[in-house]
């Protein structure tokens, strides 16, 4: 393994200047690539229009709209919030809003509040929340955009969601709400219903096919199949998928369905990890969490909001504030026991 | 006549780029003799002046503890990127990171670069401590050894630390879970966990903790150590062989032959970690649920073995094994002090046998062991469980391997190498089962789907 050393050091003097040259153009690569962005493209078709004189490169267009969400959605969107881009001229992703916004003005509640999706992201499948992007908000078109109604409003106060209004009196009458209350927890009075508190979070298609073959999601559910009800009655299915679009209380997934495992889930050591959780079956319960909503006791949140949560005492708004809420667990549950829960 | 203030200005000005070479070469007037500049260069402070042909092999080190420093220097540069605009608190953190996602300039790019960096990081200082000890090259340098030692617990913290501060569900749930554990160490656990989390649960005040911990006290610890790993192994002499063994091989001039080849090794790395960032952008998982932790809610892969452990038991996973594993490692330079064959590859001949034997053995027990554990299901007393599980199985076997193989071939360096390929077969081990595992931490082949609604 002898060195020959003058031609060592020409041979790594080559590698250097290879590699070097290799890095630069990497780096070229992610410049190009980190410039080249979709809204970027949409900005330039927008300019080619010539919708509006004199038009020049615009950036991103963001502001925060009323819930304290930073809205995006106009720096592709371009015509979404102006009166004066006449919509049959102009290609969609620059048309001008349908129908002319009495009270929900653009530049207070921006566009995510009813339509949902990823405000913040400014590519397409992100920013609408496509299917395999992770995204936990999915985008609403008509007639669906009525479930995003009950984020502020009690279904049926207001003219304009009737749909949805319908639908919440079907998820009555057809007996949903026997295994799946959307009170005391969630679940069903035998604990077999799954907790739908934040159904809303699923796809479009998901919701759909777990009212038609339940078996679909769920290989195991034992729910019966709803297809010939909503086989004599298509328009009755929209209304109930509304409905079920609307609840976004903010659970990400229903919590573990197995209290009869009292002790661990398959032998393994749960409550090592997880002392709030499953260390609740084994009577060793911490209240781990002040913010947490599982108790079964109505939340309070009139108490400081009088008008902002509609209904009494089903939490099911936007507000943001009840994450970070940490002022005491009193202020929502009156029976604590005493000695901080334990 | 007095000169005047203009020519005096004037004169400077003429000599500026004469006063600009001396003025600005530390040490010096006049240009150096090459005998002198190379000892006036920073680059000889890390590296003697001629280096062995042994060293410059690539095989010896595999670059293993260069490749980590550059990463480092990548994380340093890129953190300090995403620094400007990251927020660490619970209301803005996971909104910065979606701005850094979306919509700043290379954002997406600068955070890839630093998350994948991050894991080559933990991944080559892991590999880097394997080399260490499988070329046994701790000899005489328990100093550096411990020194080293430091470096990996403070590039663990980095990573753990960091891996909060996305504030995402994956690693809100994965630090509460691991805290979580530290309840089950008596005495000293409830007040670590409040010092750690600065409360009960993951809060404001955890992410506040992290982020200093992250962005300030442990890169500067890390930074220290580091600087002072690197001149401790020039005052050792370089790699270990030579000065063990006093080698007398044909040596080379360290300019250009080592640091060249330092410069391709730095180029390499860059070249790849930014590679892998173009092409590949770092997940970021949903915003927080605070009440329903995702199933299963798996830690990050270079911890997974301990939750793997922890699974069958808490007391000998999360502690016995995991601090046995520490101890051996503290230990190892102070307790085997065999010159021979030191700085080469497994050792000699009988240290290679026993390391094969060592390999196999745990191989095979960790294969009974988990098809015994995963047959027998859940169903014993978690009393019964704390004893026979995979873990204290490993365990056993390698307190046994180094017993035994001290015993047979009378070498101190065997019997260290054979516990530590086992402990390292069983790490290895959990962490494939870790990976394993679906909802309710229940075994699942890759072929095997999920149940659905997960």
């Amino acid at each position: 393994m002898a060195i020959d050393a003058s031609k060592d050091a020409a041979r790594l003097r080559a590698g250097l200047l290879i590699l070097s040259l290799a890095l630069l153009l990497v780096l070229v690569l992610a410049t190009f690539r980190s410039c080249r962005t979709e809204w970027r493209g949409h900005q330039k078709n927008f300019r080619a229009l010539k919708a509006v004189p004199g038009d020049r490169e615009l950036g991103i267009i963001q502001f925060e709209n009323c819930a304290g969400e930073m809205d995006r959605c106009t720096t592709c969107h371009l015509g979404a919030a102006r009166a004066d881009l006449v919509k049959d001229e102009i290609p969609p992703p620059f048309r001008a809003h349908p129908a002319p916004l009495a009270h929900h003005v653009h530049k207070r509640f921006g566009c995510s509040i009813c339509h949902g999706g990823t405000p913040r992201a400014l590519e397409s499948q992100t920013a609408h929340a496509a299917p395999g992007t992770g995204q936990i908000d999915p985008l609403h078109r008509q007639p669906h955009i009525q479930a995003s109604c009950a984020r502020c409003h009690v279904p049926g106060d207001r003219p304009g969601m009737e749909r949805l209004k319908q639908g919440a009196e079907l998820y009555l009458s057809l007996g949903c709400a026997i295994c799946h209350p959307l009170t005391r927890g969630g679940r069903g009075g035998w604990d077999f219903g799954t907790d739908l508190r934040a159904l809303g979070r699923k796809s479009l298609a998901y919701l759909e096919a777990s009212l038609v073959d339940p078996t679909q999601n769920f290989p195991q559910s034992t729910m019966p199949s709803f297809a010939t009800t909503f086989e004599a009655h298509p328009e009755a299915l929209v209304d109930l998928l509304i409905y079920l679009e609307s609840l976004v209380l903010d659970r990400t997934k229903a919590r573990c369905n197995r209290r009869d495992r009292s002790r661990g889930l398959a032998g393994t050591n749960c409550t090592t990890c997880h002392s709030g959780d499953a260390g609740r079956a084994s009577g060793r319960f911490e209240h781990r969490c002040v913010y947490i909503l599982e108790r079964e006791e109505q939340l309070k949140c009139g108490r400081c909001h009088p008008e902002s949560v509609p209904g009494s005492g089903e939490h099911r708004g936007i507000c943001p504030v009840i994450r970070e809420h940490r002022k005491g667990c009193t202020v929502c549950h009156d029976d604590l026991p005493e000695a901080g829960g334990s | 006549m007095k000169p005047s203030f203009f020519s005096a200005l004037w004169s400077n000005l003429k000599s500026l780029p004469q006063t600009c070479r001396t003025g600005l070469r530390p040490g010096g007037e006049a240009a150096p003799a090459p005998s002198q500049r190379l000892r006036r260069n920073f680059v000889y402070h890390l590296h003697a002046l001629k280096v062995s042909e042994r060293a410059l092999h690539p095989l010896t080190t595999l670059g293993l503890g260069l490749i980590t420093a550059t990463l480092f220097f990548v994380l340093v540069v890129t953190g300090v990127l995403l620094m400007i605009y990251y927020v660490p608190t619970p209301r803005a953190a996971y909104a910065s990171m979606q701005d850094i996602q979306y919509a700043v300039a290379f954002g997406g790019f600068v955070r890839a670069l630093h998350r994948w960096a991050a894991h080559g990081m933990v991944l080559t200082i892991l590999l880097h401590l394997a080399r260490v000890i499988f070329t046994g090259s701790y000899r005489r340098r328990e100093l550096n050894w411990i020194m080293g030692l430091g470096l990996g617990a403070c590039t663990l913290g980095l990573a753990f630390t960091g891996y909060l501060l996305p504030w995402d569900q994956l690693s809100f749930w994965a630090v509460s879970v691991s805290t979580a554990m530290l309840d089950n160490l008596p005495m000293i656990g409830g007040g670590l966990k409040n010092l750690l989390l600065g409360g009960e649960i993951v809060s404001a005040a955890t992410l506040l903790r992290f982020y200093t911990l992250h962005v300030a006290l442990l890169p500067a610890l890390l930074l220290l150590l580091m600087a002072f790993h690197f001149w401790r192994i020039r005052k050792d002499g370089g790699l270990v062989a030579s000065s063990v063994l006093g080698e007398d091989e044909s040596s080379l001039p360290a300019w250009p032959h080592l640091v060249l080849r330092e410069a391709l090794l730095v180029l390499v790395v860059l070249l790849s970690v930014c590679l892998v960032s173009v092409w590949v952008a770092a997940p970021l998982g949903i915003p927080p649920d605070f009440h329903a932790p995702g199933n299963p809610e798996k830690a990050p892969w270079y911890f997974l073995w301990v939750q793997e452990m922890v699974s069958y038991s808490s007391v000998v996973g999360g502690f016995v094994f995991p601090g046995l594993l520490l101890l051996g490692l503290l230990l190892l330079p102070f307790l085997e002090r065999e010159d021979r064959a030191a700085g080469r590859w497994f050792g000699d001949r009988r240290c290679r046998r026993a390391i094969v034997v060592a390999l196999s053995a745990g191989v095979v027990a960790l294969v009974i062991f988990e098809a015994g554990f995963i047959s027998a299901g859940g169903t014993a007393d978690p009393l019964i469980r704390d004893i026979f599980n995979p873990a204290t199985g490993m365990l056993v076997l390698a307190v046994l391997a180094f017993g035994l193989a001290g015993w047979l071939t009378g070498s101190t360096r065997s019997a260290f190498l054979s516990g530590f390929v086992v402990m390292l077969v069983a790490v290895a081990g959990f962490t494939v089962m870790g990976l394993l595992r679906g909802p309710d931490w229940v075994f699942y082949w890759p072929w095997e789907a999920w149940p659905g609604g997960y």
